[in-house]
């Protein structure tokens, strides 16, 4: 087991950092908003949907040591929620994204209850095999079109500037939830927990209790995220449990750096753009190309990816 | 009705000694590295999909180019286990570490699955049969020679691999290695150059694996994600580390889907997952017994 994170930072400055990195997101996100470059704001609402996705996932890797290789299930689950609200019920959108964390939240939680006390490798491929069983099912029930909704009398139920809006109150919301939740009198007994759970467990921390605590947390936000995916774009299908969606968030995080929020943030903000410009330019196979060898060199060269740089700045 | 029955058995039987090859790769990594190779299905894919290549662009004899495919994997795993894996990590029971070695395995996973893609295309491939025609079993059921031919070879297979496992020294290793590491250490075994032999053993053992299943079915660029979900079922339901146990899930997953796809085509997959997950959750120990956390 490594040693602490951050030997020369103080608990503050990490949370400063992170803070900061917040703030930068949304003030490069109203800069977009106002500049002419329209295809920006979908990467960003984009970014604002998968940002969210990958912090929650790294909440629960990094303060728990619970691994989630199926972290699409509670992000699917979101999306279909506001999905199946909008199209079946025609519910708003937004009310629907209010709905969609909480089942998220409860579905996601309960499955990942069932896989607490596996090794954390084993609880990351129990979970694949949970969100590959939610992909054949939402595959036979939905069939390869999916859900689409958001139209009523030819007219979009949301107009652009709103769901751009969300995207940014999405955004906050998440983050700064987050960032307290791991910043909170409850820190060091999380992370005591992913360092080492039997000691943990032996100086009187409820392990168990902090472990589902966690799930469902994470589970939340990784339903928000989820949800707004599918309430800018108008759309849900089986793709969103592919094993691709599995692997984005740890990506993102591994290449910003786990256990560092705003690290986490500007890797999902570069993987981001790196997802939505570069299939412009070359075809989606070589840009999952690119990300496999971009994590594989990143995790060799950088094994603490951006926060890494961060650190050593920082330091100096 | 009865017949079908009857042959969907026989298909889930012989599915499920082939499929249980793979599974074999997956518990005898892990029970010397301790990481779970999240690229084993790759592997898979890569065995069928070179199975196809080596056959019909160098058009060599089917039998023939199983073996260079073993060849070829072999070469492949060991070479990205070298390259992409830090020392430190390929042998490790730190949780972090493990981490680390399985996103590196799904970011390769990642990069075959497309490499793949780009360079073959997304059509389904299947690769030639050994031998052709059928042969009857009863009445109105019928197996492909292939079938058989392939579960005959898979056989072989186990055969080969427990013989390696008995009688040479370093199979003797590999077991000791497995039972405990910290006295094999001591005795003199070299846990590095184990690794290495047991990835290249245990990815041989996907791609032969895929290979077969290639010839029976077919195979595209994104198989593998569900046949390393199956491996990971069987060796769930085999105890990890035992080959014999991997054997026997394996035929119980093959029996039980081909039962599922009889009555339910659509939904087999699903309850097959579902049906091992419940066992997840009532015997966390028994079956399982090593996977749990020792609290």
């Amino acid at each position: 087991m490594k040693g602490p994170d951050f030997k020369h930072l103080n608990l503050q400055s990490i949370k400063n950092i992170s803070f900061i990195i917040i703030i930068g997101v949304i003030v490069l996100s109203v800069v977009v908003f106002i500049s002419p470059f329209t295809y920006l704001d979908y990467v960003l609402m984009y970014f604002f949907a998968f940002a969210i996705f990958a912090i929650s996932w790294d909440f629960l890797y990094s303060y728990s040591g619970q691994l989630s290789l199926g972290h699409a299930i509670p992000f699917g689950i979101g999306a279909f929620t506001v999905a199946i609200l909008a199209s079946k019920y025609q519910l708003n959108p937004v009310i629907g994204l209010f709905i969609a964390p909480f089942t998220a939240s409860l579905i996601g939680g309960l499955i990942g209850m069932t896989t607490i006390r596996l090794k954390p490798a084993y609880q990351g491929i129990a979970l694949l095999l949970f969100s590959q069983v939610l992909y054949w099912f939402t595959l036979l029930q939905f069939s390869d079109e999916g859900i689409s909704f958001g139209y009523r009398n030819g007219l979009p139920v949301l107009g652009f500037n709103e769901s751009y809006f969300i995207g940014i109150l999405v955004f906050i919301v998440g983050s700064i939830s987050i960032l307290l939740i791991e910043h909170s009198k409850i820190r060091l007994k999380l992370l005591a927990i992913k360092q080492d759970s039997f000691a943990a467990y032996a100086s009187g921390i409820n392990v168990t209790f902090y472990k589902i605590f966690t799930l469902f947390v994470s589970s939340f936000f990784a339903g928000l995220g989820g949800g707004f995916l599918a309430l800018y774009t108008f759309h849900t299908d089986y793709t969103i449990f592919l094993v691709s969606n599995d692997f984005l968030p740890i990506a993102m995080s591994i290449v910003g750096g786990t256990q560092l929020l705003g690290g986490v943030l500007l890797g999902s903000l570069l993987i981001s753009f790196l997802d939505t410009i570069l299939p412009a330019y070359v075809s989606l196979a070589v840009t999952y190309l690119i990300y496999g060898i971009l994590v594989i060199l990143v995790l060799r060269i950088f094994p603490e990816g951006i926060k890494g740089i961060i650190k050593k700045i920082r330091v100096t | 009705m009865f017949y079908g029955l009857i042959s969907s058995l026989i298909v889930g039987t012989t599915y499920g000694l082939i499929i249980s090859l793979l599974a074999v790769g997956l518990s005898l990594i892990y029970g010397v590295m301790q990481n779970v190779n999240t690229a084993h299905g790759a592997y898979y894919m890569l065995g069928g999909v070179l199975a196809f290549v080596v056959s019909y662009y160098l058009r060599l004899p089917p039998a023939l180019a199983l073996i260079l495919v073993a060849g070829l994997v072999f070469i492949i795993g060991i070479g990205a286990l070298k390259l992409t894996i830090p020392a430190n990590s390929r042998v490790t029971v730190d949780p972090d570490r493990q981490n680390f070695v399985m996103i590196t395995f799904l970011a390769f996973a990642t990069i075959a699955e497309y490499s793949v893609l780009l360079i073959f295309g997304p059509n389904t491939v299947a690769a030639p049969s050994i031998v052709n025609g059928s042969t009857q079993i009863i009445a109105n059921v019928f197996v492909t020679n292939q079938t058989l031919l392939a579960s005959v070879i898979t056989l072989l297979g186990y055969l080969l691999l427990y013989m390696f496992l008995r009688l040479t020294k370093m199979g003797k290793g590999i077991r000791a290695y497995t039972q405990n590491k910290e006295t094999a250490e001591a005795l003199g075994v070299d846990g590095q150059r184990l690794a290495f032999m047991v990835y290249g053993i245990g990815v041989i053992m996907a791609a032969i694996s895929g290979a077969l299943l290639a010839s029976i079915f077919s195979i595209d660029s994104s198989a593998g994600w569900n046949e390393l979900v199956i491996a990971f079922v069987i060796v769930t339901l085999g105890g990890i580390g035992s080959i014999f146990g991997s054997l026997i899930g394996g035929l119980i997953y093959g029996i039980i889907y081909s039962i599922m796809l009889y009555y339910y085509p659509s939904y087999a997959f699903i309850a097959v997952l579902l049906i091992i997950f419940a066992l997840l959750l009532i015997k966390p120990t028994g079956i399982l017994g090593e996977i749990i956390e020792r609290a």
